[in-house]
C-alpha cells in the first residue's frame, strides 16, 4: 500500500515540481553568489561572512533560508493534496469501495508525505553541497562563538541539520494533511499551512506569544544550528523534536479522526 | 461459489440517510439474491448513488441496516466477495491503466497475482492497458472500472449507472459485458435512469423516487401488478366528447388525451385508459351511447417507462 502511495507521489508533476523547485535554490543561490560577488548582508544568516570563501557554508545558509519559505511550501502544497486530491479526481471513493480499511489508507498517505518532508530537505542538502562544492570547494570553518568546524563535521552538519528541519517540516505536513481532509481542498489546503506558517513567525516576531513563543512549530527550524556549537546544545534539539513531534501527532490525530468517520460523497 | 442460487446476496432493511435535515433516503428496503441482475432504477438525485454509496461503506446509514454476503456493510469485510463503482469512476488519469489496476489491486485482499490480463481481455482494453488513462474515451473509463472491479474475483458486481456518458455501440458493448458476466455466474446490481436499459437487462428491479422506494420485483410484478393498472389504448372519433362521457361515468379511473395523433392511420383520436375492476366493457357501452364512434380499443401493456414516470411524477 505504502509502495503504491509512493509511487502516486513520483509520478505526479507537483511532487517533481517541488523537489525540482527545491533543488534549483542552491544553484541559483550560487549562481548570484558567482555574478554579483556579494554574499548577504553581515548578520543576516549564520555562517553568511563566510560565504565567499567557503563552499562548504552553501549547503548551511540555503538550509537556514529555506525553512522560512521554500520548504513549508514546497511540502505544504504536497501534502495538501494527499486527500483533497483523490477527492477531486473521484478516486477516493474508488480506492475505499475495495477490501482496504480506512486507517490503513490513511497511515500509507501519512508515510508517504513524511517519505517527501525527507526527500526534499535531502535535495536540499544534497544539491547544497555539490553546488557549493562545485563553487568554492570545502574548506574548515567557524561556528557560532568561533567554534572551528572540520569539513568532515561541516558534512554531517548538513546532512544532520537537513534531518532535524525534516522534523517540524512532517508536523506542518500533517497540518496540510489534515485541511486536506477536512476543507478537501487541494491548494487551500497547501496556502492554509502556508498561511500558519507565516503567522506563526508574525506572532513570534511581534512578541506575541509570550511564554509560548518557544513551543510555536516554526521556532523548531533553527533547532539544528545548535548542532554547530561546542559542546553540541542538546536541550533545544530534544525540545525541537518533542514540540514537532506533539504538534505533528495532533494535527495527524485529528486527521484521522475526521478522514475515518466522514461519509465519502464525492 | 457454492451458495444456492436465490439466496439473499445483498439486503437493505430500513436504510435512511440523511443530510442535516435532508433526507435522500428513507427507509429504503430490497433484497438482491443470487444469479440477479438486479436494476436499481430511480430519476437522478432519487437516492441511488447515496444508497450504493451506503453500500460501499462511504456513508454510514442514519438508520437500518445493509448486508452484503450475510456481512455488514462497512463493517469489517464488509466488501468482501463484492465489486464495483460508484458515480463516474474515479482513475489517476496521469497513470496508464495497468498501474491504476495495480495501485486498485494493492488495495484489495488477496493472495496471489490479480487475474491483469484476463480483466483486460474480458473488457476488451487488452493491448491499450500501457497508455494512460488521461487519452482513454468515456467508454473506455467506463470499462476500466468493470475491469478494476472484476480484478476483484466479486460474486457481486454493483455498478452505477454503467452506460452513463457512452454512445449508443458504448452502451450496447457494456450491456452485451454484463450478460456475460450473469452468464458466468455473477450476480449484478445496477443502478440507472434508462429504463429501456434495464427492461432488456435485468430480471428484477426496485423503483425509487425521492428516496422512498416506490415498487419492486420482477418486471412482470412491477409492471403488471398493483403498480401498473391495467392500462387501454382507445381510438375514437371525438376525444373531447368522449372524456367528456367518461368522465360522468364511474367505470374509468384515468383517461388522458394522447400527445401524438393515433398511429394507427384510424384518422381518430387516441385517448390513454386506465379502468376499474368491471374492465372495459361499460366503457365502450357508454361511449356509444352517448353518440361517440369507437374505432378501437387495444390492451396497452405499460412499459416500464409508463409506470416510472407514473410513479415518480405522481409524488414529486
Amino acid at each position: 500500500m505504502i509502495r503504491w502511495e509512493l509511487y502516486k507521489l513520483v509520478r505526479q508533476r507537483r511532487t517533481l515540481f517541488g523537489l525540482g523547485a527545491t533543488a534549483l535554490v542552491p544553484v541559483l543561490f550560487v549562481a548570484a553568489l558567482e555574478i554579483t560577488g556579494q554574499g548577504p548582508p553581515e548578520g543576516e544568516a549564520p555562517f553568511a561572512t563566510q560565504l565567499l570563501e567557503n563552499g562548504l557554508v552553501v549547503p548551511l545558509v540555503t538550509l537556514a533560508f529555506a525553512t522560512f519559505v521554500l520548504l513549508p511550501l514546497v511540502v505544504a502544497f504536497v501534502a495538501g493534496d494527499a486527500v483533497a486530491g483523490e477527492v477531486s479526481a473521484g478516486t477516493l471513493k474508488t480506492v475505499l469501495s475495495r477490501s482496504v480499511g480506512r486507517t490503513k489508507l490513511f497511515l500509507s498517505k501519512a508515510a508517504a508525505v513524511g517519505v517527501y518532508c525527507l526527500a526534499a530537505s535531502a535535495v536540499l542538502a544534497g544539491v547544497g553541497l555539490a553546488a557549493g562544492y562545485l563553487a568554492g570547494g570545502f574548506a574548515p570553518l567557524a561556528g557560532p562563538g568561533g567554534t572551528p568546524i572540520s569539513v568532515g563535521r561541516g558534512i554531517a552538519l548538513v546532512w544532520a541539520g537537513a534531518g532535524l528541519v525534516s522534523v517540524p517540516l512532517m508536523a506542518l505536513a500533517a497540518f496540510a494533511v489534515f485541511l486536506s481532509v477536512t476543507t478537501q481542498n487541494s491548494v487551500g489546503s497547501g496556502v492554509g499551512a502556508v498561511v500558519l506558517v507565516l503567522l506563526l513567525r508574525l506572532a513570534s516576531g511581534l512578541g506575541l506569544a509570550g511564554p509560548l513563543d518557544p513551543y510555536l512549530l516554526t521556532n523548531q527550524f533553527e533547532a539544528w544550528l545548535n548542532l554547530a556549537r561546542d559542546p553540541i546544545a542538546w536541550e533545544p534539539i530534544a525540545r525541537s523534536l518533542w514540540v514537532s513531534l506533539l504538534w505533528g501527532t495532533s494535527f495527524l490525530a485529528a486527521a484521522w479522526a475526521v478522514f475515518t468517520r466522514r461519509d465519502v460523497l464525492s | 461459489m457454492g451458495a444456492r442460487r436465490g439466496a439473499s446476496v445483498l439486503e437493505v432493511r430500513g436504510f435512511t440517510k440523511k443530510f442535516g435535515d435532508f433526507v435522500a433516503v428513507d427507509s429504503l428496503s430490497f433484497e438482491v439474491r443470487r444469479g440477479d441482475v438486479y436494476g436499481f432504477l430511480g430519476p437522478n438525485g432519487s437516492g441511488k448513488s447515496t444508497t450504493i454509496r451506503a453500500v460501499f461503506g462511504l456513508v454510514e446509514p442514519t438508520e437500518g441496516e445493509i448486508r452484503l454476503l450475510g456481512r455488514q456493510a462497512g463493517g469489517p469485510g464488509g466488501r468482501e466477495g463484492v465489486a464495483g463503482f460508484v458515480d463516474a469512476p474515479g482513475f489517476y488519469d496521469y497513470l496508464s491503466a495497468r498501474d491504476n489496476l495495480k495501485v486498485l489491486a494493492a488495495a484489495d485482499r488477496r493472495k496471489g497475482e490479480p487475474p491483469m490480463a484476463r480483466v483486460l481481455e474480458t473488457v476488451g482494453l487488452l493491448g491499450r492497458e500501457r497508455d494512460k488513462v488521461k487519452t482513454y474515451s468515456t467508454g473506455m473509463k467506463q470499462r476500466l472500472a468493470i475491469a478494476s472491479a472484476l480484478l476483484r474475483e466479486p460474486e457481486v458486481l454493483i455498478l452505477d449507472e454503467p452506460t452513463n456518458g457512452l454512445d449508443p455501440g458504448g452502451m450496447r458493448d457494456v450491456r452485451a459485458l454484463i450478460r456475460r458476466l450473469n452468464e458466468d455466474s455473477l450476480t449484478i446490481f445496477l443502478s440507472s435512469h434508462l429504463l429501456a436499459e434495464v427492461e432488456q437487462l435485468c430480471n428484477r428491479v426496485a423503483v425509487i423516487g425521492h428516496g422512498r422506494l416506490l415498487a419492486e420485483g420482477t418486471i412482470a410484478e412491477v409492471v403488471g401488478g398493483d403498480n401498473g393498472r391495467p392500462g387501454y389504448r382507445l381510438v375514437v372519433d371525438d376525444a373531447k366528447g368522449a372524456l367528456r362521457i367518461l368522465e360522468g361515468g364511474t367505470h374509468v379511473t384515468g383517461a388522458s388525451v394522447a400527445d401524438a395523433e393515433s398511429s394507427d392511420g384510424l384518422g381518430g383520436e387516441e385517448i390513454r385508459l386506465a379502468v376499474g375492476p368491471e374492465g372495459p366493457g361499460p366503457v365502450v357501452r357508454d361511449l356509444v351511447a352517448g353518440g361517440v364512434a369507437v374505432l378501437a380499443l387495444v390492451p396497452a401493456r405499460p412499459s416500464l417507462e409508463d409506470l416510472f414516470l407514473e410513479l415518480t411524477e405522481e409524488r414529486s
